[in-house]
């Protein structure tokens, strides 16, 4: 719902104080602190410097304390990302760096070394289980939108509806508005509405995805451990994250099933959930 | 009372009869003394009906082993009988005397139990001077000292003067031994104290796997013999013996010398790094198929080690060229047969495919083997030099290092998994998620466009002259208004009217010009057609035809005489062309 208020608020010019997506409550603080933001951002960058140096030196706790001080302070860095999930799997909590790996892929959708280390570690995962769902229906001509992130896919979409308004200007100002520039126009606003409509369908193509953090767990019909035990799932097992309640979050696999996991038990990198760096 | 008494009595009887009715359940063994050698058996007997299946329980100092069970059934007098025997064969593996504990089964619903027996093993009788024993076992090893990795040759000789039948030999070797079995066993014949005995040899490899002091064992053979106690009385009863070989037989077991063995860890000071693993003696060649080539032509090193000892698991020698040869190791062939002498005798056959990229005498450092040799004691170190490889440049070197399949490709082994490394620099500094500017900025731009069409629409509304745009719709309805008269003119030619056909095309013409020009098309006349065609920049020749069809259709509108149709139709296809090529025109 919030993607569907932004794009009308960006196509209608007016989306000045829409926040942006995808950054969790949490974090909104620092990118709206304006200056203190700027500062935040530098403090994360040298933060994220040191954990580097931290792991090149094999101090890996360290290292972890960093990028995730980094990561929260500057959470579309995917980078930094992917350095915290090498750094989870150096110290050997790989359900932990499957997680930030799967968060890190969010944004650097094509990255092969994410690619190369996911594949990596979840061969060790005990559930063979995979980090995509079957697409829905309406989505299926969006499939191409998990190979780009929101950002590319907000700029193309803004710079073509762009260039159609501004043909089509140029086209009704001349004296005899001919076809060509009508058709031109009308291809772009379509192109520009296309890559919208992907930017919109891309949690649906792409879902973000989280994983187990500890060796084994029950999944729950509901949320709490009250419930019926519907199935378990062991660590690094990559787990759809769908919404949360309370500490319990709502998750799909990729086989279809769904249930209730424990938020302690799981770790994802996406909007809304404040990574639980405790998992 | 008498009444009373007899019905007591018949109830005492009946109630004694019936634990006599339960059925029963004996043990017995064949024999209760005996020697190591000798083999017993434990029968358990059941008359009535049994439910479940019995156990016999472990005792230790003997195996035992199942040897099946038989059923009788029989009717006496109408009533039915039944009798199971459970047979179980018991071997003693030391002396002493052993209690068999009693057995339990259920017969005829009631559980009953055997009484414990007693079995009494003593030695295995000592040779008699001057008598021969039938059969016994002679166990020897080569070497009983060895290195890990070393081999010993275990030969084992039963020698039998009877026949034996249904011998059974266990494996004596733990699994601290690699027993590889000689395939080709002698046997023969051979005098011992005037008694020709039959010998059969029984040879295994022994190669131990970890050092230790063993004694392994020790073999024994159980077999059926004839039993020559029994055959002593027959002979003395039975003058066809030996014609249809009903001769009795036990079951014996013979054990054989127990040995020992002391097995040494390979020495590790003066272990050189690159030692193959190979323990025994063995020899070294390398050799090129070819030494003389082009760059990008391929050579095979054929490096052959094969000697004395087991050469399973030996570690390829490494062969190293340095930039100028690429080397890709085809996979080794190994053999290891077994030697009556020399036991395990083995063969390995290392082929590396070698491609030069460069021309000139290309030489490898010696091939080299580092094994073991228990009878030195110590590391010995072969190396084989396999000579120069003479190269010189190939024409099709490019080719092959382009893409070409080079020989002895394979696929990409995967030795280890590791993570990619971490990423540094100022990519960390790259935010991948679009911030408040950046989606103020994309709204900006976007509202911009939105606006600018906006703008322009109404600019291009606001300039636009409203009477430009009623001429321009009267004009944009010229040539339908044209069309509806041409209608209404063919109309008229079909009910005949020439006359109303060709008023009904002149007035379609004029009121094609007055839309067209912006003028009331009724009051057109041909100089008004004329002038406004002239100003339009319409050629003569146009004005001229449109003139005088204009006044064709007044001749006939307003003449006299009768108006030839086919004559309208073809003013009307004239009329039509013109209005074609005028409305391109203007």
């Amino acid at each position: 719902m919030l993607k569907w208020i932004l794009f009308i608020l960006v196509l209608n010019g007016s989306a000045g104080a829409a926040p942006a997506p995808e950054i969790p409550a949490d974090l909104d603080k620092a990118s709206e602190e304006g200056e203190g933001g700027d500062a935040v951002a530098t403090e994360a960058l040298e933060d994220a410097i040191l954990a580097v140096r931290a792991y090149d030196a094999g101090r890996f706790d360290e290292s972890i304390a960093l990028l995730q001080k980094a990561a929260l302070a500057g959470p579309g860095r995917g980078h930094v990302l992917y350095n915290l999930g090498n750094a989870y799997y150096r110290a050997g909590r790989r359900g932990a760096a499957v997680a930030a790996w799967l968060g890190a892929a969010q944004l650097l959708p094509r990255d092969p070394d994410i690619k190369a280390n996911l594949v990596m570690a979840m061969k060790k995962n005990k559930d063979k289980l995979q980090a995509e769902l079957p697409l829905p229906f309406w989505s299926r001509p969006f499939f191409w939108a998990g190979a780009f992130n929101h950002r590319e896919l907000l700029w193309s979409a803004a710079v073509l509806i762009f260039l159609a308004c501004l043909v089509w200007s140029v086209t009704l100002l001349v004296r005899r508005p001919g076809l060509p520039g009508a058709v031109a126009g009308g291809a772009l606003l379509l192109a520009g509405l296309f890559i919208g409509g992907g930017w919109l369908a891309r949690d649906a193509v792409s879902p973000p995805f989280g994983a187990v953090t500890v060796a084994e767990t029950g999944v729950f019909s509901g949320p709490g451990a009250g419930n019926a035990e519907v199935f378990r799932l062991h660590e690094g097992a990559p787990v759809n994250f769908i919404r949360t309640n309370g500490d319990w979050n709502l998750i799909g696999i990729s086989d279809g099933k769904r249930g209730w996991i424990s938020t302690r038990h799981m770790l994802v990198f996406t909007r809304g959930v404040h990574p639980d760096f405790a998992g | 009372m008498a009444m009373i008494g007899r019905w007591g009595i018949l109830l005492w009887a009946v109630l004694l009869a019936g634990p006599l009715w339960a059925g029963s359940l004996t043990g017995e063994l064949d024999k209760a003394v005996g020697t190591v050698e000798d083999q017993y058996v434990y029968t358990l007997t059941a008359a009535g009906e049994v439910e479940g299946n019995p156990v016999f329980p472990e005792v230790d100092g003997l195996e035992i082993e199942s040897a099946g069970t038989s059923t009788n059934v029989s009717w006496i007098n109408g009533r039915k009988s039944s009798e199971v025997a459970y047979n179980w064969l018991i071997t003693p593996t030391r002396e002493g005397t052993f209690a068999i504990p009693a057995l339990q089964l259920k017969v005829d619903g009631v559980l009953q139990q055997t009484l414990p027996l007693r079995l009494e093993v003593g030695k295995a009788k000592a040779p008699t001077a001057g008598i021969s024993p039938p059969i016994f076992l002679e166990w020897t090893l080569d070497d009983q000292n060895l290195v890990v990795g070393g081999q010993t040759m275990s030969l084992l000789k039963v020698f039998s003067r009877v026949p034996i039948s249904r011998a059974e030999l266990n494996n004596p070797f733990s699994d601290a031994f690699k027993v590889v079995e000689f395939q080709g066993n002698k046997q023969y014949r051979k005098v011992i104290n005037g008694h020709q005995y039959v010998v059969q040899e029984i040879r295994r490899v022994i190669v131990p796997r970890k050092p230790g002091s063993f004694k392994p064992g020790p073999y024994r053979l159980t077999a059926l013999i004839p039993d020559e106690n029994r055959n002593q009385r027959r002979n003395r009863q039975d003058l066809f013996r030996g014609f249809f070989d009903q001769t009795p037989r036990v079951r014996k077991r013979i054990v054989a010398n127990p040995v020992s063995l002391e097995v040494r860890p390979l020495p590790v000071a003066g272990r050189p790094a690159d030692f193959s693993g190979l323990v025994g003696q063995f020899r070294l060649e390398a050799t090129f198929n070819r030494s003389v080539l082009k760059t990008g032509e391929t050579t095979t090193l054929t490096v052959n080690v094969r000697g004395r000892g087991s050469i399973l698991g030996v570690r390829p020698p490494v062969v190293e060229f340095g930039d100028g040869v690429k080397v890709y190791p085809d996979k080794p062939e190994i053999v290891e047969e077994v030697d009556r002498q020399d036991g395990i005798v083995g063969r390995a056959a290392f082929r590396y495919a070698l491609v030069p990229t460069r021309a000139g005498e290309l030489k490898s450092p010696p091939v080299r083997l580092v094994y073991f040799d228990p009878q030195k004691d110590s590391y010995e170190t072969l190396t084989a030099d396999p000579g120069l490889l003479s190269v010189r440049q190939g024409e099709k070197v490019q080719a092959v290092s382009a893409g070409g399949a080079v020989p002895g490709q394979q696929e990409v082994r995967i030795l280890n998994t590791d993570l990619i490394g971490i990423h540094r620099g100022d990519r960390l500094e790259d935010n991948h998620r679009p911030g408040d500017g950046e989606v103020r900025l994309m709204a900006g731009m976007t509202g911009a466009g939105v606006a600018m069409l906006l703008f322009s629409g109404l600019w291009t509304v606001l300039r636009r002259d409203p009477e430009s745009g009623r001429i321009r719709r009267r004009r944009g309805g010229a040539l339908k208004g044209f069309r509806r008269s041409c209608a209404e003119a063919e109309r008229s030619l079909g009910a005949g009217d020439g006359a109303a056909a060709a008023a009904a095309l002149q007035d379609g013409l004029r009121l094609w010009i007055g839309d067209t020009f912006d003028q009331r098309g009724e009051s057109v006349t041909v100089s008004d057609v004329q002038r406004q065609l002239a100003e339009k920049g319409v050629e003569e020749d146009v004005r001229r035809r449109c003139a005088e069809l204009m006044s064709a259709f007044d001749q006939i509108r307003y003449g006299q005489g009768e108006a030839d149709p086919e004559k309208i139709r073809g003013m009307m296809a004239d009329l039509k062309q013109l209005i074609r090529e005028l409305e391109e025109l203007c």
